[in-house]
């Protein structure tokens, strides 16, 4: 590191000032109602990028606070406290980093201002019927014509679809298997490409099928060399799970809390058997709190995560899930109210986490996934044999 | 973690993995467990010379003063190996001390003449206290009168670890007024130790004391145990005492003592975790059935991964405990250490039983054998759970403590 990027890095603690003002100005209760709350948490992160206040971890030349390891944890913890609204669009913060690493500067330039802002959101079109957990066979397939790529295919389990102005998709280039698959940028309002929202086990719809037919995808869209996509794709997962934690550890750690306030104040307190499980969700997000910031150092040491992000993940999905059934022990006989009805405990919060928790070992890789990378990858265990062609109908 | 910590706790790390590696391996730990009460003194010096034994305490009290943080990696290392040797009781003796010394109870003197004694290596030391499911409390049988010349000790310890090796004695006594801790002079029998005499025991002392007190009788009898590379004996006193901590102290200097070695026990816990993973993960890669590994097998695979995932989220749990006892100062909230401990010590005794026994079960009937090491790990994983708090009690207290906080 040169002395002059030694220089330019903020002081430590120095953004917490205008942030703290931020946050007096702007946080505050959501309204009420999905539809106003998504403009406000919209409005919210417009105007914190605006003031320079968003993407702690980013470098400054895309937009970035560019802060230490520290201060992105104090920025986190504060985020948490003001009950800032999260940033209504996740995925986006899959996209980023690769961008960041892998992107064109025109692209850095088209999209990261208008992700920040939240002025557009993605979606992220990796699974498809045949491709869940083996998602190196996926079929969707981009053929070059000229100076466009012609992308004809389905994708499914495709988080906000409906709500989402651009896809990153990973489409067949070339030859089966993770060497043939390109990383494209497709603009959900491109001819040929319809949205069939699909309803989930709350009930709401929060995934969608995305039928791809014959749409055109200029070839300035594609991020790094094709038939690269799948390694940019890996490669930034990895990266971004890290920062992502960081976020997540101060939600995690508020949930815990807030359970442990649900039980101090209902019998439930006093239950020797619910008190055992308080005690392991105190132990779960402290552990949680403690893998997340090593991941980070690793990061931030310009190392990989790497595989050791698998723990982290398997860790997470079933912390929550599990969270989420003592949560519903603790509230006892009303755990039958469902998140529609006003009587419901804390309006109903529980029970549909719950439902929606049931996605944390399926959705982005299955627990059964994240223990096999665990075993072949950070334990060097053999892999097992491939199954021959022929079996595979 | 910073930079400096992260480099040190590597260094010890490699360096007591190339010492044990050397000096303590199975077939050394098995000879020394076969001997009732044997513990292993060369390797004892060579931690003592490395300066392994006082980490923890402070330098003006003749220790390291790296504090449990780097006490902590190397209890994790000597569990990997199952390293007979008395290490987390000489460790939490110095806690007691440092208690005392902290606390300005009344043996404060007494106690800060006794450490570099013990962080030296010279005097291995131990704790006797009396033992629930819940943890420690004062020895109902041991009874401390005060008479001329001062304080004497009769009664029997039931179950004291590494007493065979210990020189010091810490007892938490009843006297008349309440619980109060002592300390008890062991001298050394005719060089031979407690443990190289078997079944019998061994009484230390003599006759009159220089100034003419009664005599001192320390029995020490070794018991068969479940984990022979932890000897534990029967004391049976009738011995001078030093007072260290009064009723008055008591609760306070016991209850740091306990954070401490219920820490280090967790640390070592994750030690025996980490190897019965690696055992098992070693044999599932070279062991055929159908023409495979065992290991590409998910039931097998998926079952190692979750003794890793377990190991990893205990040594978390562990390293923050160690931490927060290192940082904490007199005003320190005591609720948020006993939670932070009680957590740690929890989650890492669990996941040494279940790794030992899933290890077990992944070697199948090998593992089964009085030959394979696992059964060594095994019976410390589980003798581990019964020695000082049960899993389930920790949790409880750290809910109790968790729910009343909120209630206040």
């Amino acid at each position: 590191m040169t002395a002059v990027e030694t220089v330019d890095r903020p002081r430590q603690g120095e953004f917490l000032g205008p942030l703290r003002e931020f946050l007096a100005a702007h946080a505050g209760p959501p309204p009420r109602g999905g539809a106003k709350r998504l403009a406000w948490a919209r409005a919210f992160h417009a105007e914190l990028t605006d003031a320079g206040l968003a993407a702690p971890g980013w470098p400054r030349e895309v937009g970035g606070m560019d802060l230490s390891l520290p201060d992105q944890i104090a920025y986190h913890r504060e985020m948490t406290r003001a009950r800032a609204p999260r940033h209504p669009c996740g995925l986006s913060f899959i996209v980023a980093p690769t961008l960041i690493r892998h992107g064109t500067p025109e692209q850095k330039e088209r999209f990261l201002r208008p992700l920040l802002r939240a002025d557009e959101f993605w979606c992220q079109g990796f699974s498809e019927p045949g491709a869940g957990s083996e998602l190196t066979a996926l079929s969707t397939k981009a053929v070059r014509d000229g100076d466009h790529y012609v992308v004809t295919g389905q994708k499914v389990w495709t988080s906000q679809a409906h709500l989402a102005d651009w896809m990153f998709a990973l489409v067949r280039t070339g030859e089966p298997g993770p060497k043939g698959i390109s990383y494209l940028l497709l603009s959900m309002t491109s001819p040929g490409l319809t949205v069939r929202p699909l309803r989930d086990i709350s009930g709401g719809t929060h995934f969608a099928e995305v039928f791809l037919d014959e749409v055109r995808v200029p070839v300035e869209n594609l991020v790094g060399q094709e038939n690269e996509g799948w390694s940019i794709a890996r490669t930034s997962l990895g990266h971004e799970r890290a920062t992502a934690f960081l976020s997540d550890e101060f939600r995690y750690r508020r949930v815990v809390t807030e359970l442990i306030a649900l039980a101090a104040g209902s019998p439930a307190g006093d239950d020797p058997v619910v008190r055992q499980d308080l005690a392991r969700m105190e132990a779960g997000v402290r552990i949680l709190a403690s893998n997340s910031r090593r991941a980070l150092e690793t990061v931030l040491a310009g190392r990989d995560p790497g595989p050791a992000s698998s723990v982290n993940r398997l860790m997470r999905a079933e912390f929550d899930q599990r969270l989420h059934e003592v949560a519903l022990r603790v509230i006892g006989p009303d755990a039958v109210l469902g998140n529609r009805e006003p009587t419901a405990p804390e309006g109903g919060r529980w029970t549909y986490g719950y439902l929606m928790s049931r996605s944390a070992t399926i959705g982005a890789g299955t627990a059964e996934i994240q223990r096999n990378t665990i075993a072949e990858r950070v334990l060097g265990l053999p892999a097992p044999p491939p199954v021959p062609v022929a079996g595979r109908g | 973690m910073n930079v400096d910590t992260a480099e040190a706790e590597g260094e010890l790390r490699d360096a007591l993995a190339r010492l044990l590696r050397e000096r303590c391996d199975i077939e050394q730990v098995r000879r020394i467990a076969a001997a009732s009460g044997g513990w292993d003194r060369q390797l004892w010096s060579e931690l003592s010379a490395m300066g392994v034994v006082g980490l923890a305490v402070p330098s003006e009290h003749g220790g390291e003063g790296a504090g449990l943080t780097l006490l902590a990696v190397a209890q994790e290392e000597l569990g990997r190996r199952v390293a007979p040797v008395p290490l987390l009781s000489s460790a939490t003796a110095q806690a007691a001390l440092l208690a005392v010394v902290d606390g300005i109870a009344p043996g404060a003197a007494a106690a800060a003449a006794l450490l570099p004694e013990i962080a030296s290596g010279r005097t291995p030391a131990t704790v006797a206290v009396g033992r629930t499911v819940d943890g420690w409390t004062p020895l109902a049988t041991v009874r401390a009168e005060e008479a001329v010349g001062g304080w004497r000790l009769t009664g029997t310890a039931p179950v004291v670890a590494d007493a065979a090796a210990a020189r010091a004695l810490l007892v938490a006594a009843t006297t008349d007024t309440g619980p109060a801790l002592f300390a008890v002079d062991v001298p050394a029998t005719g060089g031979t130790g407690g443990g190289a005499v078997a079944g019998g025991g061994v009484v230390a002392g003599g006759g009159g004391g220089a100034d003419g007190a009664a005599g001192a009788a320390v029995r020490v009898e070794p018991l068969d145990v479940l984990d022979a590379t932890r000897p534990l004996a029967r004391v049976t006193l009738d011995a001078p005492a030093t007072l260290l901590a009064g009723p008055a102290e008591f609760a306070a200097v016991l209850a740091a003592t306990r954070r401490v070695a219920l820490t280090l026990l967790a640390a070592e816990a994750v030690g025996v975790s980490a190897e019965c993973t690696d055992l098992a993960v070693g044999y599932a890669g070279i062991r055929h059935q159908f023409g495979r590994p065992i290991g590409t097998y998910q039931a097998i695979s998926h079952r190692c991964a979750d003794m890793f995932v377990g190991t990893e989220a205990a040594r978390a749990l562990v390293a923050a405990a160690a931490q927060a006892l290192d940082e904490a100062g007199a005003t320190a909230d005591t609720d948020e250490l006993d939670v932070a401990v009680a957590l740690a010590a929890a989650e890492a005794l669990d996941a040494a039983v279940s790794a030992a026994q899933g290890s077990l079960q992944v070697h199948g009937g090998i593992g089964f054998t009085w030959e394979h090491p696992v059964h060594h790990y095994l019976r410390r994983a589980k003798s581990s759970e019964a020695l000082i708090a049960a899993p389930d009690r920790l949790r409880e207290q750290a809910a109790s403590r968790l729910v009343a906080a909120v209630r206040r």
